[in-house]
């Protein structure tokens, strides 16, 4: 139990040598260092897999650290769980909310906490403490709204009363502006500011770099697991800071063949998109690929890079605009119909959308034809009747050792493969057919070094060889290695379209935070 | 201190998962035994009836496969419609639809019989037929409009079991007798099914069933169709991805799942009944639920979890009759028996370290 009486001089939180290694290898957070001071706005920046949601999970109780010690208001803690980090005065926003829709704010502020009349609930009293911290904290929300009524950023605030209302005296937010709109951003950094007024101690976790310069007192970069320094806001600058973020270490530049005289493959015009919820996530999006041309999309994650890839693929139909396809026109056409025409799609999530899991290897090679000639026929014809085994498995066998997939056979289950094994998998699948356009998306993210190399060299042997390729990436490095050109996304638009040679990485990370634009030419 | 922990098995060998089925089968009724026992009634007693229920006689070994056959071809479609994740529960109705299609094209739509090989495999392809119309409505409720099947099959059995009721108190009613049973006309001979062992009621239903299973497992496994089945069961998301019709294959396979509810259906009426009878509605489809569960939603499982399922009911009311207990001891021990099986087969998939 954190002690009435805190000590004066100690942190809020003191984390020291935090490691977090996860199964497959991958170290999350690496000897990482943080403290937090009580009554201050903390930014914890990095780019996506940087570590920074990892090491917030484990101050709130959701990992156990391999190694570090943690202290609370000057006390020695280890959480099994959030529960334990509740108690303790840590309340943490998720990015997704964690809210029952069907309910009332108040009936999820107290979900989960004893009511002070036993069996039954004590709605009212509740009502009317939240409506007091509300108003305390200038997080005006109606105590009796169903969630559903209320717009994201309402529920954001549901999510702080939520903590607070358990007595948070540090919050910790993940991402916290990446859903609302830029006025909402604004009163959001009102109450937090306000937040803070009051005693409240708040870990802000962003890699938007002029969130950080706008509202945090110091900030903590961290880059692939390392923290890389602490530093008062004060002191830095937004080049500064995406300097600290991004990578400088660039792999030498692959061998690349000269291309001339090429045709366009992909050209989309105008694309309008919206998301799941309706919300516009590409506004007048243009560009186009040419033969032998890999065109990297650079972005932080959420800026419609997801929405873009989907509709190229035929998975997301455009509200306006159209996209074609070495000059026919496929915008709305079924990913079946786009498949026909030689896309290949790489999807960012390997195993939700790449692969299935539970099919064997040999049946996910076959996913994409699985219907047709030769894979399908009966008794050697042409009618699609049968599964013809013997040619399903001599492209087992084929793509198991053309692309070096470590596996204990054709009949292994996918789900026994490692990361870049089955990265192997998928590209063997997708890139069977000499596809003239293919859309991959992180391709590396989450591989070793050597499964790295192998498929940015994959990548630009198919770019070689004359394929189109949209590579939508949040590895800056990567990119610039890798592509011939590079786009940059922010918030649904390409705010620039560049050679890599000509730019240096600071200067994509800026266009990349929205902290600058260029001129874009398509 | 060193800790036990339950994981899950990265993979199950096949030959793990035969030993484990063997095992919970010939387990379970022993478990059934003792709460006999425990009943105060002798399981030897019970253990004889028990066998002479099933494969100790000819009679128990018939009415075994009698009982077996439309479960069958019922759970055969729902294993199908299982694989894509498709919970089909309206078995039931469906079965319930193939057998008042048939009584109308045997007794209404015919004025006049014909012969027997021209009649049955008619009637029993509108069976077929039947189910899958049946079906298709909440395919379609659910793949159109993304209504939850579970409820909309369910509620279109209620939407048989009352139409029944009706057909055979209404418009199918045989008035011929006096005192106005709820039950069709009798079918003419024509109709029955060719028996296939004398003097029992073990039809050739048995031998469609059994080819049609045969015949589900080269649908479900070598087939584009079934591929895409198993696609979307296991993975929507990366099906719809590589380009599957998700809407396509929900539609598919519940219509298919429906057809082969109705043709059980069928041949339990050209089979068994020869009539319309309000027991059409005898629950079946439900029960089928859990077979198609125990054969692992495998077509060749279902032949034998219907075959055990059939011995179970059969050898159970031999076991009624022999020590003289009430059903609902019966059914109580039947229920034990599909527990105790569905929860080592699910337990088989985890095993027992240390950590």
């Amino acid at each position: 139990m954190p002690k009435d009486t805190e000590n004066e001089n100690s942190p809020a939180i003191l984390m020291q040598s935090i490691v977090k290694r996860f199964p497959g290898g991958v170290t999350a957070n690496d000897m990482v260092d943080f403290d937090l001071k009580v009554g201050e706005i903390h930014g914890l920046l990095g780019e996506n897999g940087a570590g920074k949601t990892t090491l917030m999970n484990i101050l709130y109780g959701f990992y156990q650290p391999d190694h570090g010690t943690t202290e609370v208001f000057g006390e020695r803690v280890a959480f099994r769980s959030p529960a334990d980090a509740i108690r303790f005065g840590i309340g943490m926003v998720h990015q997704h909310f964690k809210l029952v829709n069907d309910m009332t704010v108040a009936e999820n502020v107290v979900l989960g906490l004893k009511s002070g009349r036993g069996f039954l609930t004590d709605i009212a009293s509740a009502e009317s403490r939240i409506s007091n911290l509300a108003e305390q904290h200038g997080l005006e929300v109606d105590p009796k709204a169903q969630i559903w009524q209320l717009g994201v950023g309402q529920r954001q605030r549901v999510e702080i009363l939520k903590a607070l209302y358990r007595d948070a005296k540090i919050l910790i937010l993940d991402e916290p502006t990446s859903v609302l709109a830029p006025t909402e951003v604004k009163d959001f950094f009102k109450s937090l500011r306000g937040l803070k007024d009051t005693g409240i101690s708040i870990v802000l976790i962003t890699h938007k770099l002029d969130e950080v310069m706008d509202v945090t007192d110091r900030v903590t970069v961290l880059r692939k697991g390392r923290k890389v320094a602490t530093q008062p806001t004060s002191s830095v600058n937004q080049e500064k800071l995406a300097h600290m973020m991004i990578d400088e270490a660039i792999p030498p530049i692959a061998d690349k063949a000269k291309m001339v005289e090429r045709e366009v493959v992909l050209q989309a015009k105008n694309l309008r998109v919206t998301d799941d919820r309706g919300v516009v996530s590409l506004k007048d999006v243009s560009f186009e690929i040419r033969e032998g041309e890999i065109l990297g999309i650079a972005g932080v994650s959420g800026n419609g890079q997801r929405e873009l890839v989907e509709t190229l693929v035929g998975l997301r139909k455009p509200v306006s605009g159209s996209v074609a396809l070495v000059g026919t026109d496929v915008t709305g056409k079924t990913p079946r119909s786009i498949i026909g025409l030689g896309v290949a799609y790489v999807p960012e999530n390997r195993t939700e959308d790449g692969s299935i899991a539970d099919f064997r290897l040999d049946e996910n090679l076959i996913l994409k034809d699985f219907d047709r000639s030769p894979i399908c026929n009966l008794l050697g014809s042409r009618i699609p009747t049968l599964l013809n085994d013997r040619e399903i498995a001599t492209r087992a066998e084929h793509a198991i050792s053309q692309f070096g997939i470590k596996a204990t056979g054709a009949s292994a289950k996918a789900r026994s493969l490692s990361g870049g094994n089955l990265q192997r998998l998928i590209l063997a699948r997708e890139l069977s057919g000499s596809p003239s356009l293919i859309v991959v998306s992180q391709p590396t993210r989450g591989l070793d070094v050597a499964a790295t190399e192998y498929v940015r060299g994959i990548l630009i042997q198919q770019r070689n060889r004359g394929a189109a390729v949209l590579l939508v990436d949040e590895d800056l490095g990567e990119l610039i290695t890798v592509s011939d050109r590079i786009a940059v996304m922010y918030k649904g638009e390409i705010v620039g379209l560049l050679y890599p040679q000509q730019y240096s990485s600071e200067e994509i990370g800026l266009l990349m935070t929205g902290a600058k634009r260029l001129a874009v030419a398509a | 201190m060193a800790r036990l922990k339950i994981i899950p098995r990265l993979e199950v060998s096949r030959r793990s998962t035969l030993a484990i089925t063997i095992l919970a089968y010939t387990v379970s009724p022993l478990v059934v035994l003792a709460v006999l026992a425990v009943a105060g009634k002798s399981p030897l007693v019970a253990l004889d009836a028990l066998y002479r229920g099933t494969i100790g006689t000819g009679a128990g070994f018939a009415e075994s496969i009698v009982q077996a056959t439309p479960l069958m071809l019922l759970s055969l479609g729902l294993a199908i419609a299982y694989r894509g994740k498709i919970w089909n529960i309206g078995a039931e109705g469906q079965q319930i639809f193939g057998g008042i299609v048939v009584t109308w094209f045997v007794l209404f739509f015919l004025k006049d019989p014909l012969p027997a090989f021209v009649m049955i495999p008619v009637a029993l392809s509108l069976s077929f037929l039947g189910g899958g119309l049946f079906a298709s409505i909440p395919a379609l409720m659910k793949s159109r409009l993304g209504i939850n099947e579970v409820i909309t099959t369910i509620m279109m059995t209620y939407v048989a079991v009352q139409a029944l009721n009706w057909l055979v108190r209404g418009p199918f009613q045989d008035t011929s007798i006096p005192g106005s049973y709820p039950q069709s006309p009798v079918f003419p001979p024509q109709t029955a099914l060719p028996i296939i062992i004398q003097n029992t009621s073990v039809t050739i239903g048995i031998i469609i069933s059994i080819a049609l299973c045969l015949l589900g497992y080269y649908v479900l496994f070598k087939t584009p169709l079934g591929y895409s089945i198993r696609a979307v069961g296991y993975n929507p998301s990366a099906a719809k991805a590589s380009g599957i019709s998700v809407k396509r294959v929900i539609n598919s396979a519940m219509i298919l799942s429906g057809a082969l509810a109705g043709l059980g259906g069928g041949i339990y009426i050209l089979g068994v009944t020869h009539e319309l009878l309000p027991e059409q509605a005898s629950g079946i489809g439900y029960t089928a639920v859990v077979v198609s569960l125990l054969g692992n939603l495998h077509p060749i499982g279902v032949i034998f979890s219907s075959l055990f399922f059939g011995g179970l009911i059969s050898g159970m009311s031999s076991i009624e009759r022999a020590l003289q207990i009430p059903r609902t001891l019966s059914l109580l021990s039947q229920g034990i028996i599909i527990v105790l099986i569905l929860i080592i087969q699910v337990l088989a998939r985890y095993e027992i370290k240390r950590v």
